[in-house]
């Protein structure tokens, strides 16, 4: 069990490097691990906890040193570093706590079965975009798709290889062993020349 | 880091736009995986940018295993999830290149904590052992920003062996024709022999810098480089250096031009040590120079 002094000796030699150098971030890194392993943080099971926390951890970065956001810096002559953390902390949880109870029907937990929530595909309809991705990969109006290849393989071309890794994609292993080509080949092949080309036909169709 | 509400809710609206439950469960913990280290990242005050990210680019997406995050200045993280009950973090060959690094990100089941277990910057298989990542002090040092130094594009010599070449690699024919004096034997195309040519500008001198590859029996890469004048009955100027550098800038060959050289060069070189090997070659003409910076991978 770490004491209050070790936490107040390295919160003193974070405070001694540079903002935004790498020293101090290893050592803040160092102290975040040790906060949590004393296990002297508050915790409750709420569906907010974590919401809070992850505020709490950036009040923490903003204000060891110099104050960013808090009246102060931290002031190891006031109190320990966890009643500060914790002080913050649960008032955090207190704001979030009233907003839940403002409204009528609290919203539920996001977490509670998060993927089981989502309508299963094949109760409806492919979903357009891959359709459309689809349609354009097969006619390949300009050509591109097919005239992009693996130097030496004429036969792998873009238009092969994203139809292939369109969902529900092959494996690149599989890929290997069917083509004869190795996997970083065609991978990196798909990642340098075809995805450019996916990009540059997402944002002439306006997708982002 | 803890996994807040928004996070959970961005990775079931990615999710959703997915037509395959496989696909779907994918996106989902990429995005969760991409949220941890950004918020990891704001908390440390390095500067990222998720609309620059392909994980958050939803045609990419669709397309590709991707879980990039976007470094600015620095190009982009990729952030994999680790599966419980697994001692690996799958990493798809598609995301092999152009990435700063891969962290590894243990998402808990119940979804409130995403650990980020370590980190290694290169991934040449699928799979890499939890044990063979180094910890997140490697990734700090990885994200310190250079001081004044552009993003490199350095050119991947062991991919050249598979026919990619990067932008401005000619073949020594194309680039320089007669110019060129290959040595006698193997003037035919062999499949652990390899040459390019890239034109460079230096001083309004057209010069030519030549990369001669051959592979040997224990696949080790060895390397000689050339510059060659562009400029046919000219001459190279004298006292043109070519230099080749280590990783940490340190020069360990140098060739000088003399006074009617057509061309110089370095003796062959290879790095056998590490898997991969960075290295640099300048070209020097008084006050000037120019540097291509290449990697081989063994």
């Amino acid at each position: 069990m770490r004491s209050d002094e070790f936490f107040n000796e390295l919160i003193e030699k974070i405070c001694q490097y540079p903002r935004g150098s790498t020293q101090r971030r290893k050592h803040m890194n160092r102290l975040m691990q040790n906060i949590i392993q004393s296990g002297k943080l508050w915790r409750e099971n709420t569906s907010y906890y974590e919401d809070a926390l992850q505020q709490t951890w950036l009040y923490l970065c903003r204000n060891l040193c110099e104050a960013d956001t808090a009246e102060e810096p931290y002031n190891p002559q006031k109190s320990s570093v966890f009643t500060w953390l914790n002080s913050y902390l649960r008032w955090r949880l207190r704001d979030f706590r009233n907003q839940e109870q403002q409204k009528s029907t609290p919203p539920a937990d996001p977490r509670l079965d998060p993927l089981g929530n989502l309508p299963d595909p094949r109760d409806r309809n492919i979903p357009p975009m891959l359709e459309e991705i689809r349609y354009w990969i097969e006619s390949d109006p300009q050509g591109e798709l097919r005239n992009t290849h693996i130097r030496g393989r004429q036969d792998l071309t873009c238009q092969v290889l994203m139809l292939r890794r369109l969902p529900p994609e092959t494996g690149w292993r599989e890929l290997e062993a069917e083509y004869g080509c190795s996997m970083s080949t065609l991978a990196n092949f798909y990642q340098r020349q075809c995805l450019p080309r996916l990009r540059k036909r997402g944002e002439s169709m306006g997708y982002f | 880091m803890p996994i807040p509400r928004e996070a959970i809710q961005t990775a079931q609206q990615f999710a959703a736009e997915q037509a395959h439950p496989d696909k779907q469960r994918q996106v989902y913990y990429n995005t969760l995986a991409v949220w941890a280290v950004n918020d990891y990242c704001q908390l440390m005050e390095i500067d990222t940018d998720l609309t620059k990210s392909d994980s958050w680019n939803r045609l990419v997406r669709l397309c590709s295993n991707v879980a990039d995050l976007e470094i600015t200045g620095l190009g982009k993280l990729e952030c994999r999830p680790v599966f419980e009950n697994t001692n690996f973090v799958y990493i798809p060959a598609e995301v092999w290149e152009d990435r700063i690094g891969y962290v590894a990100v243990a998402i808990d089941k119940s979804f409130k904590e995403a650990a980020l277990l370590g980190f290694t910057r290169a991934a040449t298989t699928e799979e890499v052992s939890l044990s063979q990542l180094q910890s997140l002090d490697e990734l700090l040092d990885c994200l310190e920003l250079p001081v004044e130094q552009p993003l490199e594009l350095r050119a991947n010599l062991s991919q050249w062996f598979d026919n990619l070449f990067e932008e401005g690699w000619q073949s020594v024919e194309e680039l320089l024709g007669s110019l060129y004096s290959p040595p006698v034997a193997f003037r035919r195309a062999h499949p652990a022999m390899v040459k390019r040519a890239k034109r460079i500008q230096l001083q309004d001198r057209s010069l030519a810098l030549l990369l001669d590859l051959n592979k040997d029996d224990r696949q080790n890469v060895r390397i000689r480089a050339q510059v060659y004048s562009l400029t046919s009955n000219t001459p190279l100027p004298e006292g043109l250096a070519l230099m080749v550098l280590d990783e940490t800038g340190e020069p360990f060959l140098e060739s000088q031009a003399g006074t009617a050289d057509r061309f110089i060069q370095t003796k062959r070189f290879q790095f056998i040590e590490q898997p991969e090997e960075d290295f640099t070659v300048k070209i020097v003409l008084g006050e000037e120079s120019v540097t291509e910076a290449f990697v081989v991978r063994n």
